[in-house]
Formats: C-alpha cells, structure tokens, sequence
C-alpha cells in the first residue's frame, strides 16, 4: 500500500531538477528540418485533398444534371373533349328546337294570315273567333321531332 | 551590440519565408477557385432555366397546335359580347313560338375574379300555359352556352293553367372576341 512518504517521494522526484548542464543551442538543425518538412507536408496534402475535391466537385457542373423548375402548362384533355361532348349534345338540341321554333312562328304567321283573309270573307265561327283548337301551331307531321323529348336531353 | 545571423538562420528565415508564401497562395487559390465556382453554378443554373423555359415554350406552342380545333369548339360554347343579341333572340324566338309572353327585365355585367371572363345576368319573364313554361324552362336547362340560373321564381295563377316565371340566368362571356 502506498503510504505518504512515498507519495512524497516520487512527487518530489518529478518536481526535481535534473542536475545537467543546460541546452544553450538557439536552433536544433534536426529538429527544423523535421518541423519544416511536417508542415510542407501538411501544406502540400491539403492542397492536393483540396484540388481533388474541387475537381470531382466542379468537373460535374453540366447543364444537363441541373434540376429547375419552370411553370408548366397542364391541359386537361379528357376535361375538354368532355366538356365538348356534352355542350356539342346541348347545341344540338337547342338548334333543333330553334329551327323548330322558327317553323311553328312561321306557321303561326301564315295561319293568322289565312285566318285574316278568311274573316274578310266571313268565314267564321259562331262567336266569331276562330276555332284555334282544331289548327294547332305546330304543325303536327311526322317530321318534327321534339328535341326536348330526346333520349339524350332526359339524360 | 551587432547582431550576427548565421548560415542557419538565414536558411530558416528563407524556408520560413516560402512556407508562408505557398501557404497564402493556397488560401489565395482556394478564394478564387471558390468564387469562380459560385459564378459558375450561378450561370449553369441560368442557362438550364432558360433551356427548360425554351423546352417548355416549345411544348406549349405543340399544346396549342394540336389543340386548336378543340379551344375552337370550346371558345364557341361561351357567348361574346357580340352574340348576346343573338343569343337573347334565339331565347324569344321559341318564347315566342311557344305562346309565351316574354319579357327581358335587365342586363347587367358582373365581373369575376378570372380576367379572361365576365358575367352577364339576365332577368326574364314570361307566362303562358304551363305546359308552354315547362318546355321553355326545359330549354333553357340546355343552353349551348357556360351558364347557370342563379333565381328561379314560378307562380301559378288561380286557374291554375297560366304560370309565370322569373328568372336570374348568368352567362359567362368571354371579355375579348
């Protein structure tokens, strides 16, 4: 076990100066040297680690491998040619019943001039009014078609 | 008191001189090496922007090539200012033609929040019998033209066979022809 005399001891030993002649040289050409040629080292390997790095990272920049984002147009097709689809359907119908409707306006008119010319010649009804539930406006042939009964509007 | 230098010192100062030397010409180095990297990236990032923008411009013109006929067709389905007249016509033609009494009450421009589109709202008003009504009502349920009836407001008369309607109906239209 160790004691305080000996902690003493051994303190006193290190703390001790070694009894020798001091090293009165001002520059140790070894030492230097050594110290010189540690530091060009350090100098010459940072540089290269450096250069090395600089060209893997630099001799990489390509246009071709930059990412950039510009705005894009994005067109919805299946949007439109559905959008088409439906508004063509309704075109459809609503030209059809127009051209209907120009028909039974221009019967209309030719009714009430038919109906004109017969009250000048007294060909009337009891009452005199003309018996419009018998001469519906629209003529009634199997060509006209109502549009609006469609299969394709009642959708 | 002369301070003598001798051969050794000098040795070291020259040494020590070029050690500095090469290692401010390193730092020196990397400084510009840097900043010339920055400049390059900068102008590599340019230039790749204004690839892609020409890219992108280049599809988009495609885009419009080939969808021309289907904005055509589109474009037609939203009235302009030059055929709401028409429009209106078509509408009292078959008011008309159905016995309606048709009546149009107001126009007016609403603006919206998209600038190539306005609104127009229209108020109308017809009566007749109701059969007469419901196809008109019918037909304005397939107006070939981007719309929507904002109000809808039908009476009945004592009879009970003359209804009148009034009605807000909101079309868009395209604000340039």
């Amino acid at each position: 076990m160790i004691n305080k005399k000996t902690i003493t001891k051994i303190i006193k030993k290190i703390t001790k100066r070694e009894q020798v002649i001091p090293d009165q040289r001002l520059m140790h050409p070894k030492r230097e040297w050594s110290f010189g040629l540690v530091l060009f080292l350090i100098l010459v390997l940072t540089g290269g680690t450096y250069a090395l790095f600089a060209f893997n990272s630099y001799s990489g920049i390509s246009v071709d491998h930059e990412v950039v984002e510009v705005d894009q147009l994005h067109y919805k097709r299946a949007d439109a040619l559905k959008a088409i689809e439906v508004y063509q359907l309704k075109k459809n119908v609503f030209e059809t019943e127009l051209a209907n409707s120009l028909v039974r306006e221009a019967f209309n008119a030719e009714l009430e001039t038919e109906t004109g010319a017969e009250s000048e010649s007294g060909e009337v009804l009891e009452g005199g009014v003309v018996d419009q539930t018998t001469s519906s406006p629209v003529p009634e042939t199997e060509e006209t078609v109502d549009p609006l009964k469609e299969e394709v509007f009642l959708e | 008191m002369k301070r003598v230098i001798n051969k050794t010192q000098i040795s070291f100062l020259i040494a020590f001189t070029f050690m500095l030397l090469g290692t401010l010409s390193l730092v020196g180095l990397v400084y510009v090496i840097e900043g010339n990297a920055i400049k390059l990236r900068e102008r590599v990032g340019a230039i790749a922007y204004q690839k892609a923008q020409a890219e992108e411009r280049y599809e988009t013109e495609r885009l419009l090539e080939e969808t021309k006929e289907e904005r055509t067709a589109l474009s037609s389905f939203v009235l302009t200012e030059g055929s709401v007249i028409d429009f209106i016509t078509n509408i009292e033609t078959i008011a008309s033609s159905l016995g309606l009494e048709f009546n149009t009450k107001t126009i007016t421009p609403e603006e919206t929040k998209d600038k190539n589109f306005d609104e127009l709202s229209m108020q109308f008003s017809f009566s007749g019998p109701n059969s007469s009504v419901e196809k008109l009502m019918a037909v304005f349920e397939i107006i070939p033209h981007h719309s929507y009836i904002r109000d809808l407001n039908v009476r009945q008369s004592e009879g009970g066979n003359l209804w009148t309607v009034d009605m807000t109906l909101v079309v868009t239209i395209i604000e340039h022809d």
